[in-house]
């Protein structure tokens, strides 16, 4: 999908200012502010979108300037997209991605869900749910371990079944790291 | 750093609900913590199972997932199927199942599980922790059938509480034996014999008369009911 962009030139009156938990102000476009349904409520509630209301600064508690800057990066690209609509749940993993999406969701795994974190604060349901599916195609194929390894979960159960000796664990699922993997999965060689 | 399983509750469904049966399976396979998230938040999807299917024989064990009339994805789901082989590789993984850690390889050409293992006997406890986590998962109210392939003398025939519906393929055994086996089941909503070379003669209090319905193949035998 993609929508060929008006060229539009912000004034101080379209615009508000939100600010990140480190401090950082940032200047948003009353259109772009359209996808986050947070934001849009807020703005409607507080009338920000009247050229005679003074617009405080928003603060973004949850929010750190570097997810903002991610953020706004989403909503300019999807500035001119049509409103999103949730499908039906299919319990399907077969997705297909935007290569812009797909190089935007190029992170580790800590800020994907960091990013998934404000994208949920903020409401954002295009980002959210690309988030999700991302997510999820991230654990397709996997085996249990693979999973554990990929997403750092920590096995709490550790009796042999046979022998019901504890079994130590590996030191590769540690917290130390985060293991990143490719989004088409390779089964490690028999 | 921050960790899948401590986002929020509504951002993990929504991440559950992009995966199938068998993804969301082996991520409940994690941890207990992760099976206890899994179990929680897809409870609407374990209420559309229409029935899991448990094949069991010497050598496979498998494990299927057939949805409700609705779902769109109305066909059996594999959801884990185990080959066991003796221990000649040096890399496998360890999954636990039913709180305990079992070695597994990872096929890559049918993407099933192979499972590492020393002895013959150690195929049932294999079934023990997969039926065991199977049904801790998806609970009561979901109908669990066994498919059972008794070929050899020496082959042990697992009793579960929750089968309602067995079919058994049998080869060479006593049908004392096949009568001793249902005496431990509960009631059966249906049975289906597959009698090939058995011989001989079910108890008149047989438990196999209580089923609802029993389906004999191979009438030819001279098995009498």
């Amino acid at each position: 999908m993609s929508c060929e962009e008006p060229t539009t030139s912000p004034t101080p009156e379209n615009n508000i200012t939100v600010v990140s938990s480190d401090g950082k102000e940032f200047l948003l476009d009353l259109k772009l502010t359209e996808q986050s349904e947070t934001l849009a409520r807020l703005i409607s509630n507080f009338e920000y979108d009247r050229t005679d209301v003074k617009k405080d600064p928003v603060p973004l508690g949850n929010i750190t300037s570097a997810q903002m800057q991610k953020i706004i990066e989403w909503l300019q690209h999807h500035r001119y997209y049509p409103k999103w609509e949730q499908n039906d749940i299919h319990y399907s993993t077969s997705f297909t991605f935007e290569t812009w999406v797909e190089e935007y969701l190029n992170i580790p795994n800590n800020e994907m869900f960091e990013l998934l974190n404000a994208a949920n604060y903020l409401n954002i349901p295009r980002l959210f749910s690309t988030i999700c599916r991302i997510m999820a195609s991230r654990i397709t194929g996997k085996s249990a371990e693979q999973i554990r390894t990929v997403l750092n979960i920590k096995t709490d159960v550790k009796n042999d079944v046979y022998t019901g000796i504890p079994i130590q664990e590996d030191s590769s699922s540690s917290e130390d790291g985060m293991s990143e993997i490719s989004l088409s999965p390779s089964p490690p060689p028999i | 750093i921050m960790k899948l399983l401590k986002l929020p509750l509504v951002v993990l469904r929504e991440i559950f609900s992009c995966m199938n049966y068998k993804e969301v399976f082996h991520f409940s396979l994690c941890s207990k913590q992760s099976f206890y998230r899994i179990k929680s938040l897809q409870l609407v999807r374990f209420s559309n199972i229409k029935f899991v299917d448990f094949m069991y024989t010497p050598k496979e064990i498998d494990v299927d997932i057939m949805p409700k009339n609705g779902d769109p994805r109305l066909h059996l789901e594999q959801i884990i199927s185990v080959i066991p082989r003796k221990r000649k590789w040096k890399k496998f993984v360890q999954i636990e199942i039913g709180g305990n850690v079992m070695k597994f390889r990872q096929q890559t050409t049918k993407d099933k599980l192979v499972a590492v293992y020393d002895r013959k006997s150690q195929m049932v406890p294999f079934l023990n922790v997969i039926y065991t986590h199977v049904c801790n998962l998806f609970g009561d109210d979901v109908e669990y059938r066994m498919l059972h392939a008794l070929c050899n003398k020496d082959q042990p025939k697992p009793i579960y509480e929750n089968i309602k519906i067995s079919r058994i393929w049998v080869w060479n055994r006593d049908v004392r034996e096949i009568d001793e086996h249902f005496s431990s089941l509960p009631k059966q909503k249906f049975i289906q014999l597959h009698m090939g070379t058995m011989t001989g003669r079910l108890r008149e209090d047989s438990k196999i008369f209580e089923s609802e319905v029993v389906d004999v193949k191979d009438v030819e035998s001279p098995i009498a009911l």
